[in-house]
């Protein structure tokens, strides 16, 4: 649905996405990571057609960008950062005039507006000034924007952003109910989003990809932080004798809890699985479980961060 | 065409939302009133020849003020994004944008139509000239109009696009009203190209196709360096 192949943009002599290749399938929902200045909406904004590539091809349901940026656009809905809202429209008029815009009319327009109301839980909003909307409001409306053609894609920067949790959580609630009809791209600073939504996430840093990937096989690349060690009955020694394993820097004993068995935080790039099973088989421990905890999404991005810098 | 006249339905909205097309209408009347008043008393003649030339003056100060936020404000408010990522081209946003400042003048313009209705309540004004006299503002009002979009389109400023638009205009305005204080061919030229010369005939109840084309290709002129010469790009020298 989406092709990106060698993508590059300068402003001026700033370099700002230094060639990025990636594709998205159709009814894929990918999640955009990355600090601020990594690229994330310079992309989208040339994927929508709102600014042009310096060099590489991009397509969108196999129109390129630069050469039928028109329908490129008809087959994509987007949400800026900041709604594009005109505060002197009430939320209905705004939606029709968005509606006309996309290219709908006549009936299509009303049925349109009234779908995409419901849809965002705008109904009895409909007739308020959008000047007069909470910030939550006025993101629900620039989503319902985004929503009005039924685009085959749907491209959010930022979307859940300032909104309180209850309205983060009905707008990922959203997101996710939308996926598999259309091929989502959003970008967050929220990782619990990104978990929460996303199939595959796209990471960028400096202008280029630092990593791309379901969000499992990314973090099975990166070494456990924890392992999580489980026995059939009570091992006393255990929490001891792990502890003295090199690459150990702490052992918790769980048997107080949750069940008998251990949990071994790893010092940075250690995996001690085989040592562990080694000394239980050694001892005698009634050993039922070894398993890796991969970091979670903020330590990963973390780590991912940290391996660009470096490198 | 259908989007065109959506874009230019939402911006008129947009300008009788905002106190700016109350205060250019009362702005106008208010002048036009004095300055017809005093016209009439001091040359006691049924002409509205010198309210057309008080009247492209004022306009020149006037104009700018409707065309001000066009494009600029857009922008301000990331809306131009919404624009500029729907199915539409940039031609049927900058059409949009003329067709409705072009709207709201001649709306302001057919206002003043009054003052002509008051003269022939009391004398008896050859209409031949008044006639091609409103099609001469009517014309190079639009012609200023599509600058001050195109100044409009190079900031996000309301202020500066105005700024931009009464400085060249009123440039604009000056050197063509003083083609001698140049030399022969130089002077000619000025006279050529500035539109106040252009406007002598229509005053006089002439319509002549080399004026008409004048403020007619002009306007086209603009409309065209507007939808070719806007850009959203970060190295745009005003954005």
């Amino acid at each position: 649905m989406i092709e990106v192949r060698d993508l590059k943009k300068s402003f001026r002599d700033r370099s700002v996405l230094d060639g990025i290749s990636f594709s998205i399938r159709p009814g894929e929902v990918v999640g955009f990571l990355g600090p601020n200045g990594a690229g994330k909406t310079t992309t989208m904004r040339i994927l929508t057609g709102f600014l042009t590539p310096t060099s590489g091809s991009v397509k969108v349901a196999g129109h390129d960008v630069t050469a039928e940026p028109l329908a490129v656009k008809s087959k994509v809905g987007y949400l800026p950062e900041l709604p594009p809202l005109y505060d002197e429209m009430r939320v209905v008029e705004y939606l029709r005039f968005v509606a006309r815009m996309r290219g709908l009319s006549g009936e299509r327009v009303h049925s349109r507006v009234d779908e995409v109301l419901s849809l965002c839980q705008l109904e009895r909003e409909h007739h308020r000034l959008l000047s007069e909307l909470s910030r939550g409001f006025r993101q629900r409306v620039g989503i319902a924007q985004a929503l009005i053609a039924d685009p085959d894609v749907l491209i959010l920067d930022e979307p859940t952003s300032g909104l309180d949790p209850v309205q983060a959580a009905r707008t990922k609630e959203l997101i996710r109910s939308l996926a598999h009809e259309h091929t989502i791209l959003f970008s967050t600073h929220v990782l619990s989003e990104v978990e929460a939504v996303a199939d595959r996430v796209i990471v960028m840093v400096a202008g280029k990809i630092a990593a791309d990937g379901p969000l499992s096989q990314l973090q099975s690349a990166q070494p456990p932080e924890h392992l999580l060690i489980r026995f059939t009955r009570n091992v006393p020694e255990a929490p001891a004798l792990l502890s003295l394993l090199p690459g150990v820097k702490a052992v918790s004993d769980l048997s107080g809890g949750r069940g008998p068995g251990a949990c071994v935080t790893l010092s940075k790039g250690h995996d001690v699985t085989g040592d562990v099973m080694k000394v239980a088989v050694e001892r005698g421990w009634p050993l039922s479980a070894v398993t890796p905890s991969p970091p979670g999404l903020e330590r990963l991005i973390f780590s991912i961060l940290r391996q660009e810098v470096s490198a | 065409m259908r989007k065109t006249f959506s874009i230019a339905a939402r911006d008129l909205q947009s300008l009788f939302f905002s106190l700016r097309a109350y205060v250019v209408i009362t702005l106008v009347m208010l002048l036009f009133g004095v300055f017809f008043y005093l016209n009439l008393a001091d040359s006691k003649e049924a002409s509205m020849r010198d309210m057309f030339r008080i009247m492209n003056f004022l306009f020149l100060f006037i104009i700018p003020i409707i065309t001000m936020s066009s494009l600029a404000d857009e922008r301000r408010s990331g809306t131009l994004e919404l624009l500029l990522t729907c199915p539409v081209s940039r031609l049927q946003v900058v059409a949009g944008k003329f067709l409705a400042a072009a709207g709201f003048y001649t709306l302001v313009v057919a206002l003043t139509v009054q003052f002509y209705l008051i003269m022939r309540m009391s004398g008896a004004p050859d209409p031949g000239p008044v006639l091609t006299g409103y099609v001469g503002i009517l014309l190079s009002g639009y012609l200023f109009i599509a600058l001050g979009i195109y100044a409009s389109s190079l900031t996000r400023s309301p202020l500066v696009a105005a700024l931009l638009s009464y400085g060249v205009l009123f440039g604009g305005f000056l050197l063509s009203s003083m083609p001698n204080q140049f030399s022969k061919e130089i002077g000619a030229l000025v006279s050529q190209v500035g539109f106040v010369d252009r406007l002598a005939a229509f005053e006089r109840g002439l319509i002549q196709t080399s004026d008409v084309l004048y403020f007619l290709l002009g306007t086209v002129f603009w409309i065209s360096v507007t939808t070719t010469g806007f850009t959203m790009e970060k190295d745009s020298p005003l954005a």
